[in-house]
């Protein structure tokens, strides 16, 4: 046990090195003067040449290589060439609104997923299942700018719900914890909450379909699964309902399956936000990101990269400890080499 | 993204998915049918762009923002051209490219995946850590950095993606190859004296060909949403281009008035994307029945 | 009846001081309005691109718009291109040109209390340099900044330049020993960026960085205004449908629009246009130095394949004006040039001539800009069918600057917008023209002519502003004849905004719009 949270945590440290280097050769490898990009247009060749001391651009590779691993290690980033604030603050201001984002998008996917796949399973075969599939295979493959377009376009006449901004001009909450909606409540602010509420509204929605439509896949297999196995067999052969055997028996069991894919999912909700954040203009990571890309200020883009990255390396190695926790399964199951 | 795809279509079901769901006859009927749709989209990629009504790139700024009708039945955009033409000449743009990324991503991986079998050991376990380490970071993430490092353009978007896409194949194509290593043919082989190049590369890697084929097939739904994703956040296709992710960046200034220009683009990445899924759905029927649980 | 006009009246200001103080909600804590003074109006939510708060910014417009709110420059401009006072009523160039004694109002106070005086304005003056980014780049030809006394600042320049007190309209006034605490070793950049120093109509109250900046009224402005909005909030929304919702919902009053958008908001009541002069222009520019376009035939030919009055009409819906000179006019000189129009016999002839029919030229613009994509594709049509294939390249700014650092990069043709940070004639045209700019980025058709350079050395050290404008528009024939380049149309903005939004005024010292002259009812 000891020794595969060992390796564990050892693999969790490589990904993060290697993940850390492949961002520095990105770096490298970006064509074009990086003094004269970070320091502005009209910039005379004086203030190009103190960008490029300031940025430690006339040092060899390798010595690069290690101020960075450096400065990494002190939490420096470096500094946006279009905010020339520390990419490191900046993400750390945008970072509340992107999880906010994110957190209530999985609660809403554990919500929906799990009702309407056990719907689905009592209902196999039939009409409820059927449909339910033909709107997944749609949902999963509407491109996520797509769907938050549309929505913006047929909400917007209608004017109940908000299709972009974070709150409505006139509240003002205090930052707390950075997350509206925990803010507003702290600050006993009950019409600010809602109001944060509904701008969630559409993001939400948007972020939450394809993962949902993942989750009723994921449970309804393995659900379908579970109802196969003896024990089931057994407890219909006493008598219980469908209802019962799917709620005390196949979906417990299913639940670890889900954990796992939850977890990954924290990397497609970030690739989501990364897409949606700037169409709803929520100030989060994502719209940080989509907007250094428009700035061309590539090391916010690099060091969102590697903060993104270091986001979903930690949430999958809590995934794995968790599994490791409570699962007796995945505990043998260590033993035998993975894939 | 990519894989959200996957997991919807790879039917984790004995029955698999939504074609499961059907009788044989019906089953053979719907093969047929996506099929179809999917020789349309390539043909639709290799000579969309002859067979456009107007000119995807004449400009006529006074025939600006026409709404859907006869004369263009999608319409008109800001500078004029026709939407449906841009349409059909963006369709070898965006699905040539996500099926060179599809290949060579396949390609890559099966070659890495034989190599690394061969070695053994360590090397081994290495690249397969290697793999686990690219997989864990969201490949649209991976790629956009790629992308903005190597310079935004069509070109950096394909390379990034490639570089994101080929861990993918190498675990699902190992993962196999290992499996059919412990088959007693592979036994016999060796027991008569071949090597085990030999074995490798006659035996196991055809045999685990059908993984990356159903593999490859699955992805490309996945890497055409990524690659537009691309060009609408702007690291990928520029404008003019008629890359159908970089039409919905162009046309989303006019929404409002001419919506249009973004929904049509939009709507034409999520039929690609489906038909690309269920045709993975029909290949894994036709080359791996067993192979129902992912 | 008297008695009943009387309470209609006090029922009716009862009823907008309700409004008001409804609207000044909650985040309007202060402003009690001082008997006599301007009373203020009500909220404004202005929909405009946003990145941080640092001065030091303030030539790019996310910065400059609640800069302008925030702080006062050290001089200004209004809307006719004169120099007014703001922190200095007075400036003046010394006879050599070499330097500019600046006198400063004794009337101001920073937000927190502290007078203004020279030390401040030296102190903006030389960090914006230490920083060496963004206002410092019109300030490079500073060498130092001294204050004479509490009132009076003097700033001596390396070489004469008697147009250089305009640069110091983009130079906001900080709080020295406020900014001083937080210096750090960033010259206080990253505490600048959210934070406000200033001692500007409005106090910053919240901020988020890239969206939202909520500032209100500070009562003791020492220039009221009669309406301006007591809470001034500026949002950056940049979808079109989420921006036409804000504005119907209510839940924003101001924003830029694409024309077509524009019109079909006005057609509501509720809400007015509005379109103002930009100071900026859209040019096609060309390597005059090398390939087919060095033949100033070639230039002269692919100046009348386009089709300047159709790319008015059809991009921007007929406003604004096909530009006749390289200066706009507010810029306050006209060289007296025709303006530009398509003539494709001429062109052919020109071509033929040359002998350039058939060559293959390459023209780059951003697509980030909406109006490039259609102005490249219209003249590639026009320069093909004068016989001139020309192939479009995106590119970005940066890309495109870095391919100006040498005669042999530069594209054969160009479109690109030029929005002078503040009005001087001088400073445009010496940057666009001298040749010593030449592989800079700035004279972005490597244009060298002796004789352009030396009436732009004149121009640089002639005192008398009419002197000066007839050198200016000598230069411009000048630079007409070699078709240098081609100015093509001059830029309008285009506002949308709730009816009771009044004030919308252009100002040359900002890209956008003047937020100060904005008055809601």
């Amino acid at each position: 046990m000891i020794h595969f949270l060992l390796r564990r945590l050892a693999f969790a440290l490589i990904s993060l090195w290697a993940l850390i280097t492949i961002v520095f050769l990105m770096i490298a490898v970006i064509p074009g003067d990086q003094a004269k990009i970070a320091a502005g247009e009209g910039a005379s060749p004086e203030m190009i040449e103190q960008a490029r001391q300031r940025l430690g651009l006339d040092q060899p590779l390798i010595v690069q290589y290690v101020r960075y691993l450096m400065r990494l290690v002190q939490g420096d980033l470096g500094t946006s060439t279009s905010t020339f604030q520390p990419i490191a603050d900046n993400l750390r201001d945008a970072f509340p609104s992107t999880l906010e984002l994110v957190l209530l998008s999985m609660v809403t996917v554990v919500i929906f997923g799990v009702s309407i796949a056990l719907l689905v399973v009592a209902n196999k075969g039939g009409f409820i299942d059927g449909t339910v599939r033909v709107v997944a295979i749609a949902a999963a493959g509407m491109p996520l700018f797509w769907t938050a377009f549309m929505l913006q376009l047929g909400l917007a006449a209608g004017q109940a719900i908000p299709i972009s901004g974070v709150l409505s001009t006139q509240y003002v909450v205090p930052k707390i914890t950075g997350l509206l909606l925990v803010d507003s409540l702290l600050s006993g602010q009950p019409d600010a909450f809602g109001d944060a509420f509904l701008h969630l509204l559409l993001p939400v929605f948007v972020l939450a379909l394809p993962q949902t439509v993942v989750i009723i896949r994921t449970l309804r297999t393995s659900m379908l699964n579970e109802m196969h196995e003896e024990y089931i067999l057994m407890a219909r052969s006493k008598g219980a309902s469908t209802g019962r055997i799917l709620i005390r028996h196949a979906l417990p069991n299913a639940i670890v399956p889900m954990v796992t894919v939850l977890g990954l999912q924290v990397g497609y909700m970030l690739s989501g936000a990364v897409i949606i954040e700037s169409i709803v203009a929520r100030p989060g990571v994502g719209a940080y990101l989509t907007s250094s890309v428009l700035q061309k200020d590539t090391f916010a883009v690099l060091g969102t990269v590697l903060f993104i990255g270091a986001i979903v390396l930690l949430v999958s190695l809590l995934v794995d400890l968790f599994q490791l926790a409570i699962d007796p399964r995945v505990r043998r199951g260590m033993v035998t080499r993975s894939s | 993204m990519s894989t959200t795809v996957l997991k919807v279509f790879r039917g984790g079901s004995p029955t698999g998915g939504l074609r499961g769901r059907l009788g044989p006859a019906k089953q053979l009927w719907f093969d047929g049918v996506v099929v179809g749709l999917v020789v349309l989209l390539v043909l639709l990629a290799a000579f969309g762009g002859l067979l456009a009504p107007n000119d995807p790139f004449l400009v006529d700024l006074g025939k600006a923002f026409i709404p859907p009708g006869p004369q263009h039945l999608l319409g008109t955009d800001e500078s004029g051209r026709d939407v449906l033409s841009r349409l059909m000449t963006g369709a070898g743009t965006t699905l040539l490219s996500a099926l060179v990324i599809a290949l060579s991503a396949g390609v890559i991986g099966v070659i890495i995946a034989a190599l690394a079998s061969l070695a053994g050991g360590w090397l081994d376990e290495a690249v397969m850590r290697l793999c686990d380490i690219v997989l864990a970071i969201p490949a649209l993430i991976l790629a956009l950095g790629i992308a903005m490092a190597l310079g935004p353009s069509l070109q950096s978007a394909i390379i990034a993606l490639i570089v994101a896409m080929w861990p993918g194949t190498t675990r699902i194509v190992r993962s196999s190859m290992r499996k059919n290593m412990e088959e007693p043919y592979v036994e016999a082989a060796r027991s008569q004296g071949a090597s085990k190049w030999n074995v490798v590369f006659r035996h196991v890697i055809p045999n685990s060909l059908d993984v990356a084929i159903v593999d490859t097939a699955f992805s490309i739904g996945g890497i055409t949403l990524i690659l537009a994703s691309l060009s609408f956040i702007g690291v990928g296709a520029q404008p003019p281009s008629p890359e159908w992710g970089a039409m919905a960046a162009d046309g989303r200034s006019y929404v409002l008035t001419s919506w249009w220009i973004t929904v049509a683009p939009g709507l034409a990445i999520m039929v690609a994307a489906v038909a690309f899924g269920l045709l993975g759905e029909v290949l894994q029927a036709r080359f791996n029945p067993s192979q129902g649980r992912r | 009846m008297q008695r009943c006009t009387r309470s209609l009246i006090a029922g009716a200001i009862v009823a907008g001081a309700l409004l008001l103080a409804g609207c000044g909600g909650t985040s309007n804590g202060g402003g009690s309005t001082p008997t006599g003074a301007a009373a203020p109006g009500k909220p404004l939510v202005l929909l405009t691109p946003l990145n941080t708060l640092d001065p030091l910014l303030a030539t790019t417009v996310q910065n400059d718009m609640p800069d302008d709110l925030l702080y006062d420059s050290i001089i200004d401009y209004n809307s006719k291109g004169e120099i007014v006072p703001r922190v200095a009523t007075e400036w003046k160039a010394a006879a050599d040109m070499k330097s500019v004694d600046l006198t400063l109002r004794k009337d101001i106070t920073f937000t927190d209390g502290t007078k203004l005086t020279a030390k401040d304005v030296v102190y903006s003056i030389e960090r914006s340099q230490a920083a060496g980014a963004g206002v410092a780049g019109l300030l490079s030809g500073v060498d130092k900044a001294t204050a004479t006394d509490d009132q009076h600042v003097t700033v001596t320049l390396k070489d004469a330049d008697a147009t250089f007190v305009g640069a110091l309209s983009k130079v906001y006034v900080l709080n020295s020993t406020e900014v001083q605490k937080h210096a750090g070793a960033d010259n206080a950049q990253a505490w600048l960026a959210a934070h406000a120093a200033g001692s500007g109509a409005y106090t910053l109250s919240d901020y988020t960085q890239g969206n939202i900046v909520k500032m209100t009224l500070n009562p003791k402005y020492w220039a009221p205004l009669n309406g301006r909005p007591s809470t001034f909030i500026m949002q950056n929304i940049t979808e079109p449908a989420a921006v036409a919702a804000a504005l119907k919902s209510g839940s924003a009053n101001m924003s830029l629009l694409p024309h077509k958008d524009v019109q079909e908001i006005a057609k509501d009541s509720r809400f007015a246009a509005g379109t103002i002069p930009s100071g900026g222009l859209n040019y096609f520019f060309f390597n005059t130095q090398k390939g087919v376009t060095a033949d100033p035939r070639v230039r002269e030919a692919i100046s009348l394949a386009f089709d300047y009055e159709a790319f008015l009409k059809n991009t921007y819906g007929g406003e604004g004006q096909v530009a006749a000179q390289i200066g706009s006019p507010l810029l306050g000189y006209d060289a007296g040039l025709a303006a530009p129009a398509i003539d494709l016999d001429r062109a052919k002839k020109l071509v033929d001539e040359a002998g350039a029919s058939g060559a293959k030229l390459t023209m780059v613009y951003q697509p980030t800009r909406p109006d490039q994509q259609p102005a490249a594709i219209l003249l590639q049509s026009g320069l093909k069918k004068i016989g001139i294939d020309l192939e479009l390249q995106s590119t970005t700014f940066q890309n495109y600057l870095a391919s100006l650092s040498s005669v042999d990069t530069t594209p054969d043709l160009a479109i690109a917008s030029e929005y002078p940070r503040y009005p001087a004639a001088q400073a445009l045209l010496n940057g666009m023209l001298n040749s010593k700019f030449v592989g800079t980025g700035s004279n972005k058709s490597q244009y060298a002519n002796p004789q352009v350079d030396a009436l732009l050395a004149q121009a640089q050290v002639a005192g008398d502003d009419k002197a000066r404008d007839v050198l200016y528009v000598q230069i411009e024939k000048l630079a007409a004849k070699d078709f240098a380049l081609r100015p093509v149309n001059t830029l309008m903005w285009e506002y949308s905004m709730s009816a009771n939004v009044k004030g919308l005024e252009a100002n040359p010292a900002r890209i956008l719009l003047n937020p100060m002259s904005l008055t809601t009812k």
